[in-house]
């Protein structure tokens, strides 16, 4: 019995020292070629098949994303306090919402309940329909014109199409989403009223006697005008505003291109003289772009005859740490467009969105793209 | 180029007819880096095919820039009587912009 258990192990470790005499006398790597090895001996239309899938997900990974794209954490959290809220009220458990009281304290100013969290208009759960018009577009990149505003700004395929894969977004983008913001600013109120779903507001009408309270009345300017600004002075952007009364708005919305690499946003209020900075990065340009925006400020002033009151003392504010800031190198785009997204609906810092949401973000611009409206 | 003549030299201009002056208007391309290209077109015409002239004259892809005129974009259907353009007048080329991230 014992003599039979021998031969057998000897039989085995003979074997072994072939093996191990053939992989030195081939001189592969002990394991990393191994995978390899065992796919060169697989049969030719199994290796195709293993080739297509890879190569399949490979180039689809932003497919694939979407389709197992979570709720946005804002809204996972209000899920979670609604649960709480109504377990409260069926046990009176008060230790059971402690872990959501940083929710409240993230809240805008004045949301005493929960039910007042205002979240970014794109961070939404999206419908079926919508995801499936989104999920159409990203899978085809030769779309043409997405949409089209009656100002002439728009967007194309290509631009929803680095919108969905997480690229940084170009001018086309800020400047249509800037303004679908104005469109929805000028927006009368009844039409606010009717839900988003059944909106059918007029582009034509103007004027802001119908505006909605919750909307700021304001003006959104282009990316360009930064860059034109810089490039010849007043006299380049003299006849931009020669159809409006800049003073006639609660606020301006100037979004900022620094050297073809960052997106910042200015806001001016007119009213109290103050020029907030909007940064999703710490950067040094805080100083430069106010005070450009302030020469802008009072060189329109002067030009149009203002009363000296109110635009010798514009005062820049950084905003600096009380606002959600990225953590990555390719968001400043999307996190400037949602800060004047929360603004321009009159909601003030801190704003309740993180980092984590900023996928959900992108799926619901995307989104808003293809209906032409921001709720 | 027909329909479109293009005078980067202010000689040339004084050749034209005065004849025509109510049908063409003489407007200015300012491209971002600072140079200007003259263009005297039709009233009637696309402005399509000034932003193409520009751009093979450029030698820059049709869709890199955004022609803007006060500030506002422009579509190469439009025409310079439908956005009552005045001769003289100045169409800003602006490279498109990106961004995400900076140092």
């Amino acid at each position: 019995m014992s003599a039979a258990v021998a031969s057998s192990s000897g039989r085995l470790s003979s074997r072994w020292r072939t093996f191990k005499f053939r992989r030195r006398l081939l001189q592969l790597p002990r394991r990393s070629e191994g995978f390899k090895l065992l796919f060169s001996a697989l049969p030719r239309f199994v290796k195709f098949l293993v080739r297509v899938t890879l190569s399949s997900f490979k180039r689809n990974k932003h497919l694939v994303k979407i389709f197992f794209h979570r709720k946005p954490a804002a809204i996972r959290k209000e899920k979670k306090e609604r649960k709480c809220n109504s377990s409260i009220a069926n046990s009176d458990e008060s230790q059971v919402c402690t872990s959501n009281f940083d929710v409240q304290l993230a809240a805008p100013k004045k949301a005493s309940s929960l039910h007042d969290i205002v979240f970014p208009s794109s961070l939404r759960n999206l419908s079926s329909q919508e995801l499936a018009q989104v999920i159409l577009v990203a899978k085809e990149n030769n779309w043409d014109k997405v949409l089209l505003l009656p100002n002439n700004e728009g967007v194309q395929g290509q631009d929803l199409f680095k919108l969905l894969q997480g690229q940084w977004l170009n001018s086309d983008i800020v400047n249509t989403y800037f303004s679908l913001l104005k469109l929805r600013c000028d927006r009368p109120r009844n039409c606010l009223q009717t839900g988003c779903g059944n909106l059918k507001f007029d582009p034509t009408s103007s004027g802001h006697q119908g505006c909605s309270p919750s909307c700021l009345n304001a003006h959104f300017f282009t990316s360009f005008w930064y860059t034109k600004y810089i490039k010849s002075g007043y006299y380049g952007v003299r006849r931009w505003t020669r159809d409006i009364d800049v003073r006639t708005y609660d606020c301006l919305f100037f979004p900022v291109n620094l050297n073809n690499l960052h997106w910042v946003l200015v806001v001016v209020y007119i009213a109290s003289g103050v020029v907030e900075f909007y940064d999703s990065l710490s950067s040094t340009s805080f100083k430069s772009v106010t005070t450009t925006v302030i020469k802008y400020m009072d060189e329109e002033a002067l030009e149009n005859n203002w009363s000296s009151s109110n635009f010798k003392n514009w005062k820049p504010v950084d905003v600096g740490n009380a606002i959600p800031r990225q953590v990555d190198s390719n968001n400043c785009g999307v996190y400037m467009c949602v800060y004047a997204d929360l603004l321009s609906r009159g909601l003030r810092p801190p704003f309740s969105f993180s980092s984590k949401d900023i996928s959900s973000i992108r799926l619901g611009m995307a989104a808003d793209f293809l209906k032409g409206f921001v709720c | 180029m027909a329909g479109v003549e293009d005078t980067p030299t202010s000689g040339e201009q004084q050749e034209k007819k005065p004849g025509d002056q109510g049908q063409h208007i003489n407007l200015k391309v300012k491209g971002q880096d600072g140079n200007d290209i003259f263009f005297r077109i039709k009233r009637s015409t696309q402005l399509r095919k000034l932003m193409n002239a520009y751009c093979d004259r450029q030698s820059i892809d049709f869709n890199a820039i955004a022609f803007l005129f006060d500030g506002r974009r422009l579509r190469g259907e439009q025409t310079p009587d439908e956005l009552e353009m005045e001769d003289g007048d100045e169409i800003d080329a602006m490279l498109h912009q990106t961004g995400g991230w900076a140092f």
